[in-house]
C-alpha cells in the first residue's frame, strides 16, 4: 500500500538554494523535513517558518504548506 | 575551461544606491546584492533588509531576511540570484571585515555554495571575499568595479528615500566618556573629516575611548553583557568635575561643558582640532580668545605642587618666559605644562 504524499512549497537558501514544490509523507513534521534535508545541521541555527510564521519542531505538514529555512540574524560591526 | 572569478561589478544604477544609502544616515547600513541571473557577480540591485543599526553596527533579524526572501521569490527571482553577496558598509574608510563580520559570514553563508561578504566603506573603500563551500572550500579577494558597460538608468530618490526609511532603523548611541554624555548622538566622523590613519575609527583617540551605549540597558544586556556590567559599576555620570576638586579658573568653563552645547560631529571635530584625547576630556577648561576661537587649559587639582614650586604666594617666569603663579594664589593654575590649545568653533 502506497504511503500518502502532501505537497509543500519548500524554501531553502542553504547550499545551492532551492525553492518549489516538493512531495512529503503524510504525517511528516516540520522537525523531520528539516532533518531529511539539511541532515546534521542544527535547526536553532536557522529560521524556519511553516505558512510564514515560526515553526514547531513537531507542527505537522498539510498540503499546500509552505516551509521555509532561512538565515538567522544577520550582524555586522566594525 | 572555465576561469575562476577575479571580479565582482556593480552596475552604475547599483553602485549609485549603494553610495546614496550609505550617505544618507550616520550609520552601517546593511543589504544584499542582487545578482543578474546569467552573471552573478554582476550585481544589478541592493536591496536593503529591514535593519537596526548604529553608527558602528547592523543587524537584521531573522524575519527581517525571511521576508526579505519571500519578497524576491515572489519577483521571480532565485535564491542565488538574491541571498549570496552580503554587502554591507563601514564607517571611515577601514573595509577590512570585523570579528563580527568574520563570525556572521562563517555562520550565516557558511551553508550556502559560495557567498561574498563585501564590504563598503564611507571613504570609497571596498573589499570583497569570494567563498566556495563545496568541493575544494576556499576563499578568495575579488577586486570591485563599476561596470559602465551595463546598461543603466537615472537616479530613483524618492524609492531610495522611501526604502531607507521603511528599512533602517537607527539605534541611538550614547558615547560616554568620563562625566560627559553626548545624547542622542551618533558616533560618527566630524562633518568634513575624510578619515585617515591619525583620526581612523580604529584608532584609540575615538574608538577604544568611547564605551558605545544603546538606551535601554536590558536591550543592551541581552547583546552584550560586557557592556552592562561596566554600566552597573560606573558612577552616574556627573556634569561638575568636583571628584578631584578641580578648580576652574576664572572666565573659564569646563570644556565638557562647552563640548555639550555642540552636535557630536562638531564636539568631535573640535577635540581633534584642540588635540586632547577623549579621556583627558574632563582635565581641560577653556575660555573664547577674542576671535571665538576656543582656547583650552588642563585644570589642576587644587594642590601645591612641590616639585619647583617657590612659595606658596610666589610665582616664577619659566624658561619660555611665561609667568606661572602658585597654586594658593591663582586658584588652580599649575606648575604642570598647562600649554594652550586652540580649536575653532
Amino acid at each position: 500500500m502506497s504511503q500518502e504524499m502532501v505537497t509543500v512549497y519548500f524554501i531553502n537558501n542553504e547550499e545551492g538554494g532551492f525553492a518549489g514544490n516538493i512531495q512529503v509523507p503524510q504525517g511528516t513534521t516540520a522537525a523531520q523535513l528539516f532533518e531529511s534535508k539539511l541532515p546534521g545541521k542544527n535547526p536553532g541555527d536557522y529560521y524556519i517558518r511553516l505558512n510564514l510564521s515560526e515553526a514547531t519542531a513537531d507542527q505537522v505538514l498539510c498540503n499546500d504548506d509552505r516551509f521555509a529555512i532561512t538565515p538567522q540574524k544577520i550582524d555586522g560591526a566594525k | 575551461m572555465n576561469k575562476l572569478p577575479t571580479k565582482l561589478r556593480f552596475s552604475p544604477y547599483v553602485w549609485s544606491k549603494i553610495v546614496y544609502l550609505r550617505d544618507k544616515g550616520h550609520t552601517e547600513i546593511s543589504g544584499f546584492g542582487i545578482s543578474k541571473p546569467d552573471d552573478l557577480l554582476l550585481v544589478t540591485d541592493f536591496v536593503l533588509v529591514k535593519q537596526k543599526t548604529s553608527a558602528a553596527s547592523i543587524s537584521l533579524d531573522a524575519p527581517a531576511i525571511a521576508s526579505f526572501i519571500d519578497e524576491q521569490l515572489a519577483l521571480g527571482r532565485k535564491l542565488c540570484e538574491i541571498s549570496r553577496i552580503w554587502i554591507h558598509t563601514h564607517p571611515g574608510n577601514d573595509v577590512t571585515p570585523s570579528d563580527t563580520d568574520e563570525n556572521t559570514f562563517r555562520d550565516r553563508f557558511g551553508g550556502l555554495n559560495w557567498a561574498i561578504m563585501c564590504i563598503v566603506g564611507k571613504a570609497g573603500a571596498v573589499s570583497a571575499r569570494l567563498k566556495f563551500n563545496v568541493g575544494v572550500k576556499t576563499e578568495m579577494e575579488l577586486s570591485a568595479e563599476v561596470d559602465y558597460s551595463y546598461p543603466f538608468s537615472g537616479s530613483n530618490y524618492e524609492a531610495w528615500n522611501k526604502e531607507y526609511a521603511d528599512k533602517v532603523e537607527e539605534e541611538t548611541c550614547h558615547i560616554w566618556k568620563g562625566n560627559t554624555v553626548f545624547s542622542e548622538a551618533y558616533a560618527d566622523y566630524p562633518e568634513g573629516h575624510q578619515g585617515n590613519s591619525c583620526y581612523n575609527w580604529g584608532h584609540q583617540k575615538y574608538w577604544n575611548h568611547c564605551n558605545r551605549r544603546y538606551e535601554d540597558p536590558n536591550e543592551r544586556l541581552q547583546k552584550s553583557p560586557k557592556v552592562i556590567i561596566e554600566a552597573a559599576t560606573e558612577e552616574k555620570p556627573t556634569n561638575k568635575p568636583s571628584e578631584f576638586n578641580m578648580v576652574v579658573p576664572e572666565g573659564h568653563i569646563p570644556l565638557m561643558n562647552e563640548l555639550e552645547k555642540y552636535s557630536v560631529p562638531e564636539a568631535i571635530q573640535l577635540i581633534v582640532d584642540l588635540d586632547i584625547d577623549l579621556d583627558e576630556i574632563d582635565d581641560y577648561s577653556c575660555y573664547h580668545d577674542e576671535k571665538g576661537d576656543i582656547v583650552a587649559e588642563l585644570i589642576m587639582e587644587n594642590e601645591t605642587d612641590e616639585r619647583e614650586s617657590i612659595g606658596e604666594h610666589g610665582g616664577f617666569v619659566d624658561q619660555a618666559g611665561k609667568l606661572m603663579l602658585a597654586p594658593s594664589i591663582s586658584g588652580g593654575n599649575s606648575w604642570k605644562d598647562k600649554s594652550n590649545k586652540k580649536g575653532k568653533k
